[in-house]
């Protein structure tokens, strides 16, 4: 986030949210801020707000029933026209071959019930659902 | 997952701490990359 307010005009609001406060950064600049939130349960007054939504590294965090959820979310708070991109690795396939602990910390997450594993082919079928038009992703 | 008692995983604090920094270690000394995927969807207009 404050890299991409160094390249935009400061006109450009940018809003970050987590589910808590404690990665918030304590110095950042004047169209910057950040609220307390979940993706799965947007505020209502943030309806049909926001061009542009970018979101990273909820892999292990959400259940499918939770993405489905975010996807819907992210649709209702996005403009007309509005993007959103979302970054996730692929580390399913990965984790065997880096090490024990590192497989045991994989077999654990996907323990918990719903985790998806596969998010390249998960995740286009769940934006698709929440009825955005173009999907596309890249690795 | 500590809550949820690491589902008959870990059997201590002190063995997921352990597992954690391993992970950690493993993910630091190895070759692998982390490959990530991007996905871009636009809101109908």
């Amino acid at each position: 986030m404050m890299e991409l307010a160094a390249q935009v005009p400061p006109t450009v609001q940018i809003h970050g949210i987590d589910i808590t406060s404690g990665l918030f950064p304590t110095s950042y600049p004047d169209n910057i801020q950040f609220s307390v939130n979940s993706v799965t349960s947007l505020p209502e007054s943030w309806t049909s707000s926001y061009y542009f939504l970018h979101q990273r590294f909820l892999i292990a965090a959400l259940t499918k029933d939770m993405w489905k959820s975010a996807t819907t979310e992210m649709f209702r708070v996005l403009v007309k026209g509005g993007w959103v991109e979302l970054v996730e690795p692929a580390i399913g396939s990965m984790f065997p071959s880096v090490g024990p602990h590192s497989t045991k910390v994989w077999s654990m997450t996907t323990s918990y019930r719903g985790i998806i594993t596969s998010p390249h082919t998960h995740i286009p079928e769940l934006l698709l659902e929440a009825n955005y038009k173009y999907s596309n992703v890249k690795r | 997952m500590l809550n949820a008692r690491t589902f008959g995983y870990m059997h201590s604090e002190e063995e997921y701490d352990a597992m954690v920094a391993g992970a950690k270690e493993e993910w630091l000394s190895c070759d692998a990359e982390l490959v990530l995927y991007t996905f871009s969807a636009q809101k109908p207009m």
